[in-house]
């Protein structure tokens, strides 16, 4: 009897934890919805033209500055931008943008998707300045961002922009911050879906002095990489660079420096152990005695920091500067490259990248970098697009572009990345505390 | 004294049942009366045989004379008197006997008072002697018999004295003639009862004084008024006494009272007999529910007689009437005096009063013992080494560790917030329509009027009781558990210690923690639930008002916890089964009849008093195993069959409770522990079962696990028995025996239970704290959308969950939601949920315009928000900004939208504004009532209906043929209906379930005196 009870519970138990835990009995999960959001291009103004490097003449785009709200086919992997901004849906693929002022100028910068915050850590708002400032409202509603610059004196008082729905607006550089040489903005947004482009010309009278687009930074980091410096050697010897600095936080930053280059990891005279004042443009001098080639510089702070160096170049002859701003640990995603042949610098302590080249004749190849502190990629001309893959840890790069018109600088960071967002579900518990 | 001649007058009916001891006393009376004259009102008994035998002149009558008459008609034969004012009339009934000195203590009184127009006895009770039944009388203003004596009130002489009062008894009344013949005597048209108080107050206003002498005693068996003879008076319908007393009693009281106090005294009246008669219906009485509206029926339908009653006082009335208030008890007297009675009966019912204990033998006595020294020198420290008062203790300390953060007004978890007074609560139920979501015209459920009810102990503040109850909640488990612990063990500090581990239960915990409001209360029942059950093989004996009390309970149950009903179905299912098995399988047996017509009863009874809400189980059976207020998750199998049912707020996995391991020991017991363990199992893997089950509702489209928490709570109970059972005496029993697995498994569980209490208490007083449910201050909307009354705002909200955030969206009508409303939040309205969906993963060009369409004129998207979402509604168009804040951010939908929407017939669009239910329409078109359609909906211009069609978005449009005011309203006739029915079931299961109430005729001698 006692044998025939124990027999029974042993079976029901056993059979309803079977039942329990096999039956599929489907617990909704919650559903998210994946997707690449559109990218935003700058707009192209007076005098500049623009080109956004794509991977397809099948891309979808749409121009600020219409009423309508259709996105249509480029019909070109190379798309010439003639007036307003591009917003381009090319999914997982960053659109590279090549801005030039023929025979004055040029620089490269990536469109990238609307972000919650920018900083521009370069240009000048002298008496040399003509650069400008663009703000991009791609939505449908009207955007408020707050604009802020800070200068070798300190923060100046932000400043409220309302862009109208899908257009943009421009502010000139001189305007923001009259008379400072030094400059870096954050841009804020409180409303909107806003991209800044900052544009960086300068000229003394009716002498140009060069130009550039200078890459915006998401954030400050303690830990800034700077992959891709190009170090010119010309008859007066090596071209000077200038790291510019700005601490955004309420407290001093110490900061330590390393180059890395091919001629070895060394640190750059003058600034490891330099404390940076907190909320002032600080420019450091860097006059590296090296060879030609590009450098990468690494500096690593106790506070977060921003931070660019200032390049004079000069380009099949053309003399022009260039602003290598910060780069993010490079993540697997891929740049559209047609018409433009970079050269990619990658740096970090065990660099190994893997590259798939697509050829503009649809055939692909990839390409196994693999060095240590830094290692540089030509690009081939006939390539269309560039994916990185198999990337290791703590590596970071960008790409440099000449031309006869100048030079430019692309920090390898995606313009759109895969954002998931749950997908609401109705629940009237959201209505109780 | 000796001045005084006393003509005693003797009125008999039928009293041969109490005649010779009242003759005796007459006979036996100190000072004696100078005449004795006995009338006899027709006595078919043997009454007429003793007076004569007794020698007492005799006036016989006709039997349906009054008792006033009768005096009238035997002082009528008295010889006329020159010194009236020394002429007494005694008036004596034949169930009132008298002490020796009564009438003697009578004269000397009034001899020194000569004001006294009358003057009574103190009446003691005819059996008890020391129970004190009057020392004069007065008369409520509900026409209550006022003694201002307390119930039952034992005689020790603490009312003794001469008193003035209103009125005396007439049995033993010492009348002066004059005094009666000038008043007229007693009034005709009171036969019986109240003709003393009508007396006293005739006496009083004539400016005579009215005296009880407290001397003179009197033993009444208050034959006619306890039923213990019939009343044959001519007035009396129907031979019924309560009938005639209530009559008189207003016929008293309108006839004497003052003209002005008239319209008060008659609602007064008509509402104390409507209260009455309710009172004796529940009491399953309606005799004497019938009498009491039937006395003031009678009245009513002859006015003349109280206006020529009310004329023939005034010729007799020299004082005013003020003088008569003083013996009028006041109301704050009768409240007073109806409380006490009320505390007196609920103490008798829970602190019976201690037996005496019978000293059987002299040697039982101490003589030494001095009286004077308390019998206890204990401390009341000592109270602390009571068992249940220590575990009492030491539970108050964890649950004020526990519910630190329970403090105040609370919400969370399933438990909405609760809304500002009950009222809010009884508009809920009542309402057809709710202004929830898009507008829900489900049915509220019945718990929500009872919490409405049951607020009213904190004076209708919802959110103070629903505190005070999850505070409480723990101290009422170990309370209710422990007394149905202590019945299976001797041992106090077994039952004390079990009731606690029920207390800390893991369903209990997790009942508190999660806000499982329903859970909780079947957790506290479930103790008095289960004994109902005990003899349920003997169900076919079950009397009809057990059964109804016990269907009214599962009804209870059921409405706070819908699986309930689902438990009962197994139960029944189950019983049906093995009765057919017994009846061999011959469903026309009568037994197997008799028994299955008893589970009908049961189950349908509680489903009935549900209705229409419990109807939905046809439709949507997962009901049976949701849970009120808002969904919340289980916890899995695996967790429940360890007897915690998981989800927020419910113990950790390591904290394992020895639930399990007592059933399966104790499944193998061979003692009585055995019989709950196997339904204990039962449950317990039902619990599991039930737990890998997954629901949706109540306001939410998402499925989620379903809670078994009762399945789980009877399992806890039943093995907490069990385990008391096994505990018992175990002691001795595993002294006699070698170290065997009984030793092992009882070690073993109890290192389990020890283990457990330890890790329950200190998470408790940890991370138990941080529950769900918690004190909320914070509201969720901001409060500028508040303003705007009933506007809707589309409120998406961010949770974390696994590590991701998930984003929640419902519709706000300008407030949060309250208790009871989930439970009757409409589903999600597919447009509406595709065109949130465009807000959040871009593809929203239209969601402004649907949004519009349906009334909703603000996204709200709460802290911590998410900047892509942010961006995305940015950059949709059609939404505008108005305010970024720590709230969170909102947007408002750019076209113009509301409630009302009206479109001329060229198209062109307005919102209409509306003042409650009516608004104005400027032309001719169609207008659109943004809510959900319901067949309900109507509205009328100019008293005609408007024609009224679905419009492809499912919102009720109605066509307007002409400018001009409208009406909309949505008809509740069918709620109405439905509550109806509710109150006619509740009240009928009630009757039924009451004890009944005993007439006077069937209350024992001793209990009336």
């Amino acid at each position: 009897m006692r044998n025939q009870r124990a027999l029974i519970l042993i079976i029901a138990v056993t059979a309803v934890l079977f039942l329990s835990n096999i039956l599929n009995f489907t617990v909704s999960t919650n559903r998210f919805n994946e997707s690449y959001p559109a990218v935003v291009c700058p707009p192209n103004t007076s005098g500049l033209s623009t080109a956004i490097s794509l991977t397809s003449p099948n891309t979808l785009a749409r121009k600020t500055g219409s009423t309508s709200m259709k996105s249509t086919e480029v019909g070109f992997r190379r798309y010439a931008v003639a007036a307003q901004s591009a917003v381009i849906e090319s999914g997982k693929v960053t659109p590279l943008v090549w801005q030039v002022r023929k025979g004055v100028w040029a620089g490269a910068i990536a469109c990238s998707a609307p972000a919650s915050s920018q900083w521009f850590v370069g240009a000048s708002a002298d008496i040399t300045a003509k650069g400008s400032l663009h703000i991009v409202n791609s939505g449908l509603g009207r955007a408020l961002v707050e604009v802020t610059v800070f200068t070798e004196n300190g923060e100046l008082a932000p400043r409220s922009v309302s862009i109208r729905a899908n257009s943009y607006t421009s502010l000139s550089l001189a305007s923001l911050a009259p008379g400072s040489k030094k400059i870096a903005i954050s841009l804020l947004p409180r409303a909107g879906r806003i991209n800044g482009f900052l544009i960086d010309e300068r000229g003394k009278g009716l002498t140009s002095l060069g130009g550039d687009l200078i890459n915006p930074t998401k954030e400050a980091t303690t830990k800034l990489q700077i992959p891709a410096i190009p170090q010119q050697v010309g008859r007066g010897g090596t071209t000077p660079h200038t790291l510019r600095l700005l601490v955004p936080g309420d407290v001093d930053a110490r900061i330590s420096a390393e180059i890395r280059s091919t001629d070895g990891t060394f640190a750059p005279v003058g600034i490891t152990d330099r404390v940076i004042a907190h909320k002032k443009v600080i420019e450091l001098p860097m006059d590296i005695t090296m060879a030609a080639g590009k450098f990468a510089l690494h500096i690593t702070s106790d506070q977060p920091i921003l931070g660019s160096v200032f390049s004079p170049t000069n380009a099949q002859g053309k003399r022009d500067f260039v602003w290598s701003t910060a780069a993010q640990d490079l993540t697997e995603f891929t740049m559209a490259t047609t018409g433009l042949a970079p050269i990619l610098v990658f740096t970090g302590r065990d660099v190994r990248v893997t590259l798939e080249l697509t050829f503009t004749n649809g055939k692909s190849r990839k390409i196994k970098v693999a060095e240590e502190d830094i290692a540089t990629f030509k690009v081939p001309d006939s390539v269309r697009s560039i994916a990185f893959t198999g990337i290791s840890k703590g590596t970071s790069g960008a790409a440099l572009i000449a031309s006869k018109s100048g030079y430019g600088y692309v920090p390898l960071n995606p313009g759109s990345e895969l954002t998931k967002s749950s997908v609401p579900a109705s629940n009237i518990r959201v209505l109780n505390p | 004294m000796s001045t005084q001649r006393v003509s005693a007058i003797l009125v008999v009916h039928d009293g041969s049942t109490w005649l010779p001891e009242v003759v005796t006393s007459l006979a036996t009376q100190t000072r004696g009366p100078d005449r004795i004259i006995a009338v006899d009102t027709g006595s078919v008994d043997t009454s007429a045989k003793l007076l004569k035998g007794a020698r007492i002149p005799t006036i016989s009558l006709d039997r349906e004379i009054g008792f006033g008459e009768a005096i009238s008609f035997a002082v009528g034969q008295l010889p006329p008197t020159s010194d009236s004012q020394n002429e007494w009339i005694w008036v004596l009934h034949d169930d009132c006997a008298f002490a020796k000195d009564a009438l003697e203590n009578l004269l000397s009184t009034v001899s020194e008072r000569p004001n006294v127009a009358m003057a009574g006895p103190k009446l003691l009770g005819w059996h008890d002697r020391t129970h004190l039944l009057e020392v004069g009388i007065s008369l409520a203003t509900n026409g209550a018999r006022w003694t201002g004596l307390e119930q039952a009130e034992y005689d020790q002489g603490q009312r003794d004295g001469v008193h003035e009062v209103l009125a005396v008894s007439t049995a033993g009344a010492l009348i002066r003639r004059d005094v009666y013949e000038e008043l007229g005597g007693f009034d005709k048209n009171l036969e019986l009862f109240r003709d003393d108080v009508d007396f006293g107050w005739r006496a009083r206003v004539a400016g005579h004084s009215v005296i009880v002498v407290t001397d003179a005693v009197g033993y009444h068996a208050q034959a006619a008024a306890s039923e213990r003879r019939t009343v044959d008076v001519k007035g009396a319908l129907l031979h019924r006494p309560l009938l005639l007393d209530r009559r008189n009693a207003a016929y008293v009281l309108l006839a004497n009272a003052s003209m002005w106090a008239l319209p008060v005294l008659s609602l007064q009246l008509l509402a104390g007999a409507l209260f009455r008669s309710v009172g004796y219906l529940f009491a399953k009485l309606p005799g004497y529910a019938s009498d009491e509206l039937l006395a003031i029926l009678t009245l009513i339908i002859h006015p003349t007689e109280l206006l020529a009653a009310r004329r023939a006082r005034k010729k007799s009335r020299f004082i005013s009437g003020a003088a008569v208030k003083a013996f009028i008890p006041s109301r704050f007297q009768q409240i007073r005096s109806s409380v006490a009675r009320a505390f007196d009966s609920l103490r008798e019912s829970i602190i019976p009063d201690r037996e005496v204990t019978v000293v059987n033998s002299a040697l039982e006595i101490n003589e030494d013992e001095d009286l004077l020294t308390p019998s206890s020198q204990r401390s009341w420290l000592a109270l602390f080494t009571r068992p249940i008062i220590a575990m009492a203790s030491a539970l108050v300390v964890i649950t004020l560790l526990w519910s630190r953060n329970r403090l105040g007004s609370i919400s969370g978890g399933a438990l909405a917030m609760a809304p500002e007074s009950a009222q809010d609560l009884f508009k809920l139920y009542i309402a057809s329509w709710h202004d929830i979501g898009m507008g829900s015209g489900l049915s509220t459920p019945v718990w929500v009027p009872i919490i409405g009810v049951a607020s009213f102990l904190t004076f209708g503040n919802v959110a103070a009781f629903i505190s005070l109850f999850f505070l409480l909640a723990p101290l009422a488990l170990l309370f209710a558990a422990h007394r149905y612990l202590k019945s299976f063990t001797s041992n106090s500090w077994l039952a004390a210690g079990a009731a606690l581990l029920y207390a800390l239960s893991p369903v209990a915990i997790s009942a508190v923690n999660s806000g499982r409001l329903g859970l909780l209360l079947f957790l506290i029942l479930l103790p008095f639930t289960l004994p109902l059950f005990k003899n349920w093989a003997e169900i076919h004996t079950w009397t009809v008002r057990r059964l109804s009390a016990i269907a009214l309970l599962a009804g209870l149950l059921a409405a706070f916890n819908p699986s309930v009903i689902l438990v009962l179905l197994g139960i029944i299912a189950y019983s049906t089964t093995r009765d057919f098995i017994a009846a061999n399988k011959n469903f026309k047996d009568a037994l197997f009849l008799q028994r299955a017509t008893r589970y009908v009863t049961l189950l349908l009874a509680p489903f009935l008093l549900l209705a229409p809400a419990s109807f939905e189980v046809f439709i949507r059976p997962h009901l049976l195993i949701s849970e009120i207020g808002f969904t919340v998750a289980g916890g899995g199998p695996n967790l429940a069959i360890l007897g915690n049912p998981g989800g927020p707020g419910s113990l950790p996995w390591w904290s394992i409770s020895p639930i399990t391991v007592v059933l399966l020991v104790t499944y193998f017991s061979s003692t009585a522990a055995r019989k709950f363990a196997t339904p204990g199992v039962i449950f317990l893997l039902s619990g599991a079962l039930v737990s890998a089950l997954v629901i949706s509702g109540n306001g939410s489209s998402s499925t989620t696990r379903a809670s078994a928490g009762v399945f789980l709570a009877v399992a806890t109970l039943f093995a907490i028995a069990a385990a008391v059972i096994m505990f018992d005496k175990i002691k001795s029993r595993l002294e006699q025996s070698h170290v065997n697995y009984r030793h092992i498994s009882i070690a073993f569980v109890l290192l389990l239970t020890v283990g457990y209490t330890a890790t329950s208490t200190f998470w408790l007083a940890t991370a138990g704290s941080d529950s769900p449910v918690r004190t909320t201050q914070t509201q969720i909307l901001p409060a500028f959308l508040a303003i705007e009354k009933g506007a809707k705002t589309v409120v998406i909200r961010p949770y974390r969950q696994k590590g991701e955030q998930t984003l929640s969206y419902y519709i706000s009508r300008g407030r949060e939601v309250t208790l009871g409303e989930p439970d009757i939040a409409p589903r999600d309205t597919a447009i509406i949920s595709r065109a949130i969906e465009g807000l959040v993963d871009n593809t929203g060009v239209t969601s402004s315009n649907i949004l519009s369409t349906y009334g909703i004129k603000y996204v709200f998207l709460k802290n911590p928000v998410s900047q892509d979402v942010v961006q995305t509604i940015d950059g949709l168009g059609g939404f505008t900004r108005t305010s970024a804040t720590e709230a969170g951010i909102v947007w408002k939908v750019l076209k113009d939208t509301g409630r009302v929407k009206f479109t001329n017939y060229s198209g062109r669009e307005y919102v209409l504004e509306s003042k409650g239910v009516r608004t104005f329409v400027p032309a001719p078109g169609s207008l659109m009532l943004t809510e959900t359609y319901s067949d309900s909906w109507q509205v009328f211009q100019n008293g005609y209906r408007l024609a009224k069609v679905e419009d492809s978005n499912g919102l009720p449009t109605f066509g307007v043929t002409e400018a001009g005011e409208i009406s909309i309203i949505h008809d509740g006739r069918a709620r109405r209906a439905w509550i109806s029915f509710f109150i006619i079931a509740l009240v009928t299961l009630t009757v039924l379930a009451l004890p009944g109430g005993r007439r006077k005729a069937e209350i024992s001698d001793k209990e009336i005196s």
